[in-house]
C-alpha cells in the first residue's frame, strides 16, 4: 500500500497550489476583477478535482485501479495548469503589480511538473493506463 | 450467450475495429465524459460560434445554439445506447440498416469524408491564425500558412506522432475558458448583458440556418458516437455524457465565442482575441489545439476508408492529406480570411448527414421493435451471422431525405427536415416491403470472426 501513500500525500501537496492561486485571486481581484475570475476559476476547479481523489481511492484496494483514478485527476491539474500558464500573462489579465501574474504562472509550472511527475509515477509503479 | 464470457472474435484491425469490444474494456460515464469534452473541445467550436456571432442577436445566437445542440443531444442519444448494445464501431452497426457494402459507403460518407473535410477547412483556417499573428510577413499568408501548415500536420500524422493525441487533453480546458475569455470580454466592452444584447449583427441570416450550421459542426460525431459508447458500462452512460456536454458546455462555448465576436464585429477569432488581449501564449495554445484536432482528422479519414480500401494506411494518410491540403490553398487563395466557405461547409454538413443517421435510428428502435427483436437482442453481432450486401431501402430512405430535407423543402430547419424524413421513408418503406413480401437485402454476406 506504499503507492497509496504515495497518492494521498502528493494528493495533499498539489492541493496547496491552487489554494496559493485563491489567495491570488482575492489579491488580483480589486485591480481587475477578470483575473480574479479566471485565477479563481483555474484554482477552484484543481482544488476540487484534486480534493475528489480521497472518497474515490478511500476503499480501493487494488494499485492499478488506484493508479487509474489518480491518473484522471492528475490529468486534470494539468490540463488546468497549461491553461493557467498559457493565460495567465495576457493583456487583458495584467495588474498593475505584475508580480501576482508571474507568481500565478510559476504555481501553474509547479503543479505541472508535480502532476506529470504523478502520472509517470501511476504508470510506472501502478501500470495505469495514461489515456483516461 | 454473453459476449463477457465467450468472446468468439479475432481483433485483426486493432482497437476493435469490426468486432465488439470485451468487457474488460470498458470504462465509466467520466471517462465517456472526458472523452467526449476532448473531441467537442476544439478552436472551430469557436469559429461556429463566431459565425452566430456575426448571424445573430445575442438572445437569438443563444437560442441557436440550445436548439442546435438539443437536435445534436436528439441524434446522438439515439445512437449511443446502439453502440453501448452492440459494444460495436458505427462502421458495423450500419450493416443491418445499409448491408455490408453501404457500411462501406456510408461509414466513409458520414465518417471519413467530413473529416477529410475538416482536416481542409481546419488547415485553412489555421492559415488565417498564423497570417492574423504575422500580418505582414510573406511566409504567413493565408494561402501560404495553409499548405505549409497543412504540411506539418500531414506529416505528423504520417509519423503518428502520438504526443499529439495527449495535447487533446490538454487543451480541453484551455478551450473552454477561451470561451470563457470571450464571455468576459462581451461583457467588458459591450457594457453588460443588457449592452451586449443590444448589438446588432452584421450579417443577419434566418433561424434555421444558424440551426443547421450548429448541427453542422457536429453532426458526424453524433453519428458515430458510438465509435466512443461501445466502451460504455452501462448502456446509458454514452447518451448521458454526451447530452451533458452539448447542452452545457457547447452551448457555452458557442454562447461565449458570439459574444466576443458581437462585440468586437470581427468574424476572425483569431483578430478578436488578438484585439482583446488574450495574448500570444494563448495563440500558441490555440495553434498547438488546432494541429492536434486536425492531425486525428486524418487519421481519422484513414481509419474509415482503411477498412474496405486495402491499401497501406500512411499511403491513405498521403493522399488523402494532399487533398485536403490542395483544396485548403484553393480556398485560402479564393475566399481569403473571409468566413463564407466556412459557413457553407457547415450548411453542406448539416443538410447532407442527418438522414443517414435517421436511418441508423429507424432502423434499430423502430424497425427491429416492429420484428419484435427486444433492445438487448438487437444488434447482436456472431461469427458466421449473415447480411445483405446492401439494404436497398436504407440508400433510398437516406439519399431521398437528403435532397428533399436537405436542398428542396425550404420552410422549417434542414437539418431537422432531413432527419425525420430519414426515420420516415426508411421505416415506412421497410415495412411496407416487409407486409408485402418484398426483400429489402440484395445478396448475402457472412462474417466471419474478424468481423470482416
Amino acid at each position: 500500500m506504499e503507492f497509496k501513500r504515495y497518492v494521498k500525500i502528493s494528493s495533499g501537496i498539489l492541493l496547496i497550489f491552487p489554494i496559493v492561486l485563491l489567495i491570488l485571486a482575492a489579491i488580483a481581484w480589486s485591480e481587475n476583477v477578470y483575473t480574479g475570475i479566471i485565477y479563481l476559476t483555474i484554482g477552484v476547479i484543481q482544488l476540487v478535482g484534486m480534493a475528489l481523489i480521497y472518497p474515490r481511492i478511500g476503499k480501493e484496494e487494488e494499485i492499478k485501479e488506484i493508479g487509474n483514478k489518480y491518473v484522471q485527476h492528475n490529468w486534470i491539474v494539468l490540463s488546468l495548469g497549461v491553461t493557467g500558464c498559457a493565460m495567465f500573462l495576457a493583456p487583458f489579465f495584467a495588474v498593475d503589480s505584475m508580480a501576482i501574474p508571474y507568481a500565478a504562472f510559476a504555481v501553474c509550472v509547479v503543479s505541472i511538473v508535480l502532476s506529470g511527475f504523478n502520472l509517470h509515477k501511476a504508470v510506472t509503479e501502478a501500470k495505469a493506463r495514461l489515456v483516461v | 450467450m454473453n459476449k463477457a464470457e465467450v468472446w468468439p472474435w479475432e481483433d485483426k484491425f486493432g482497437d476493435y475495429a469490426l468486432v465488439p469490444v470485451p468487457k474488460k474494456e470498458t470504462r465509466g460515464l467520466l471517462t465517456m465524459f472526458y472523452t467526449y469534452t476532448g473531441v467537442l473541445a476544439c478552436i472551430a467550436v469557436l469559429w461556429g460560434g463566431a459565425t452566430l456571432g456575426t448571424q445573430f442577436y445575442l438572445k437569438d445566437a443563444v437560442l441557436v445554439a440550445i436548439v442546435g445542440s438539443a437536435i445534436l443531444s436528439l441524434i446522438g442519444g439515439l445512437t449511443a445506447p446502439i453502440g453501448g448494445i452492440s459494444k460495436c464501431s458505427t462502421y458495423v452497426n450500419l450493416r443491418p440498416a445499409f448491408g455490408n457494402i453501404g457500411s462501406q459507403v456510408w461509414g466513409t460518407v458520414v465518417s471519413g469524408i467530413p473529416a477529410l473535410g475538416w482536416f481542409t477547412v481546419q488547415t485553412w483556417l489555421f492559415g488565417i491564425i498564423v497570417h492574423t499573428l504575422f500580418p505582414t510577413a510573406p511566409w504567413a499568408t493565408v494561402f501560404a500558412a495553409s499548405i505549409w501548415g497543412g504540411i506539418l500536420m500531414l506529416i505528423t500524422a504520417y509519423v503518428g506522432f502520438r504526443g499529439l493525441a495527449f495535447f487533446s487533453y490538454l487543451a480541453v480546458p484551455f478551450f473552454m475558458l477561451l470561451a470563457g475569455f470571450g464571455v468576459m470580454i462581451g461583457i467588458q466592452q459591450g457594457g453588460g448583458f443588457a449592452g451586449l444584447a443590444g448589438i446588432k449583427p452584421t450579417s443577419p441570416a434566418p433561424f434555421g440556418v444558424g440551426v443547421t450550421e450548429v448541427v453542422g459542426m457536429y453532426v458526424c460525431g453524433a453519428i458515430i458516437t458510438a465509435d466512443i459508447c461501445r466502451y460504455a458500462t452501462k448502456i446509458w452512460h454514452g447518451a448521458a455524457a454526451w447530452i451533458i456536454q452539448l447542452m452545457i458546455l457547447q452551448v457555452y462555448m458557442l454562447s461565449g465565442a458570439a459574444m466576443l465576436t458581437l462585440v468586437t464585429g470581427e468574424a476572425n477569432v483569431a483578430g478578436a482575441l488578438l484585439a482583446a488581449g488574450a495574448g500570444v501564449g494563448a495563440f500558441l495554445m490555440a495553434i498547438l489545439g488546432q494541429w492536434s484536432t486536425n492531425d486525428n482528422n486524418i487519421y481519422s479519414t484513414s481509419l474509415a476508408i482503411n477498412i474496405w480500401a486495402p491499401i497501406k494506411r500512411r499511403t491513405i494518410v498521403l493522399i488523402a492529406g494532399a487533398v485536403g491540403v490542395a483544396l485548403a490553398a484553393l480556398i485560402a487563395s479564393v475566399w481569403g480570411g473571409a468566413m463564407a466557405p466556412f459557413q457553407q461547409f457547415l450548411m453542406l454538413l448539416g443538410k447532407a448527414l442527418p438522414a443517414a443517421g435517421g436511418v441508423l435510428i429507424a432502423d434499430f428502435w423502430l424497425y427491429r421493435w416492429y420484428k419484435g427483436e427486444r433492445l438487448g437482442e438487437r444488434y447482436q453481432f456472431q461469427p458466421g451471422m449473415k447480411f445483405g450486401k446492401v439494404n436497398w431501402v436504407g440508400w433510398v430512405a437516406a439519399i431521398v431525405a437528403t435532397i428533399l430535407g436537405g436542398w428542396i423543402i425550404t420552410w422549417g430547419i434542414a437539418c431537422l427536415n432531413a432527419l425525420i424524413l430519414g426515420v420516415v421513408f426508411y421505416i415506412i418503406i421497410a415495412i411496407a416491403c416487409d407486409k408485402a413480401g418484398v426483400k429489402i437485402d440484395l445478396g448475402e454476406h457472412i462474417i466471419d470472426k474478424t468481423g470482416a
